[in-house]
């Protein structure tokens, strides 16, 4: 399970929690998410997030 | 047995020996045990990096430098410590955030602008040293309040603002480089705006001089690394626009233009600044003008691993190196602040 990081406000992505709220069931992989979802905290696009190092 | 440890790793309980070092230490002893975080600070605020520790005499052991990836992305300052290193309860609130002589000075119609330029810019500096170390709803209210009196000065009085440029310091602090921030962007916006109708001056004062508050976010060990940031450290450290911005939003003090510039001041014109990479007019322009004396002003700064720049190699650099991260017009304006 990776963690993918928004550079714009420092939300998390955890792949193993997901995003309920957003749509986005606990365990769905980065690849899954569609390009419409945006950053929960701040809504950044998937292009704001780069993994976790 | 005696170790060097970094001022950011120093705790309460700690038995620290400042012989030899080169700066003169404000306490009267040499040799002691340290008892209140204000000694830390104290330490801290003249300058001091690295302290020497008896690791014998002192109470608490010496932490192992934590490594940067095990460091919260945002500090948690909620967080339970020792009890032995708790802070005092609120040391600053609304009644006592703003010195009296702050006001006293702005509204003193017989000062000479020379004297009254340093009384604003020192009760400045202190008032904005004391927000970012209680930045609560209620003392970022009180604190913009009193960067509008500022800005009234600024805007109203030719003469104490120009002092006020003319005396800005530098050193590490957040606090001073928000203060020269706040007077030279507003300076700037002043000089393009005039005194046109369409811009609420006095709210964007405060917007400027509060743009880096989204710092008090980030881990001190980054903020205070006397060392250029790592990629990761920088990762880390590029949130601090959104932070601020979500502060001054759910304190509900600024308007939505003001908040903008907390929020847009690390952008650049050519689409390679942060958080959200826009470029040209993308960016308000008040985002663009804030940029601009943020730059200048890091630039004119000293860091530990660079020297000062004059003002004039400052611009001269900024003119010749980085013309594509600025809004031309308006650095042309800029300039020219200082020139006239």
């Amino acid at each position: 399970m990776k963690r993918y990081l928004c550079d714009v406000c420092g939300y998390i992505y955890d792949e193993a929690q997901g995003d309920p709220d957003g749509g986005i069931a606990p365990g769905t992989p980065w690849e899954d998410i569609t390009d419409d979802w945006v950053c929960p905290e701040c809504g950044a696009t998937k292009a704001a997030f780069l993994p976790c190092e | 047995m005696k170790q060097t440890i970094s001022i950011d790793a120093l705790r309460v309980g700690m038995y620290v020996n400042l012989e030899g070092s080169w700066m003169n230490h404000p306490f009267l002893r040499s040799k002691f045990k340290l008892s209140s975080k204000e000694q830390i600070a104290e330490l801290r605020k003249h300058g001091l990096r690295e302290v020497v520790i008896d690791l014998d005499k002192s109470d608490v052991a010496a932490q192992p430098p934590q490594s940067v990836s095990e460091l919260a992305y945002v500090s948690h300052n909620d967080t339970p410590a020792d009890p032995k290193e708790q802070a005092p309860p609120a040391k600053w609130n609304p009644e006592n955030l703003v010195a009296p002589e702050l006001m006293e000075a702005i509204h003193d119609k017989g000062m000479a602008p020379q004297q009254k330029s340093q009384a604003v810019y020192h009760h400045t500096r202190e008032m904005m040293e004391r927000l970012l170390e209680a930045p609560t709803v209620e003392n970022v209210r009180a604190g913009k309040e009193a960067i509008r009196a500022v800005s009234e000065l600024v805007l109203s009085d030719d003469d104490t603002a120009n002092a006020m440029l003319q005396i800005t310091s530098h050193d590490f602090y957040t606090y001073t480089h928000s203060v020269n921030v706040g007077i030279t962007s507003l300076l700037l916006a002043k000089a393009m705006f005039g005194n046109s109708d369409g811009h609420d001056m006095h709210e964007l004062g405060a917007g400027f001089f509060l743009h880096d508050l989204g710092k008090v976010k980030i881990d001190p060990e980054i903020i205070n690394k006397p060392a250029r940031l790592t990629e990761t450290e920088m990762r880390r450290m590029r949130i601090h626009p959104y932070q601020g911005y979500k502060i001054l939003k759910e304190a509900q003090v600024m308007s939505e233009e003001s908040r903008i510039i907390v929020m847009e001041h690390h952008e650049q014109f050519n689409g390679s600044g942060y958080p959200k990479r826009i470029c040209g007019d993308e960016i308000h322009i008040y985002g663009r003008i804030c940029c601009i004396a943020d730059v200048f002003d890091a630039l004119t700064a000293e860091r530990s691993y660079k020297k000062a720049m004059t003002p004039f190699d400052a611009l001269t650099l900024m003119r010749d190196k980085m013309q594509n991260h600025f809004d031309k017009k308006l650095f042309t304006q800029f300039v020219s602040l200082f020139t006239a």
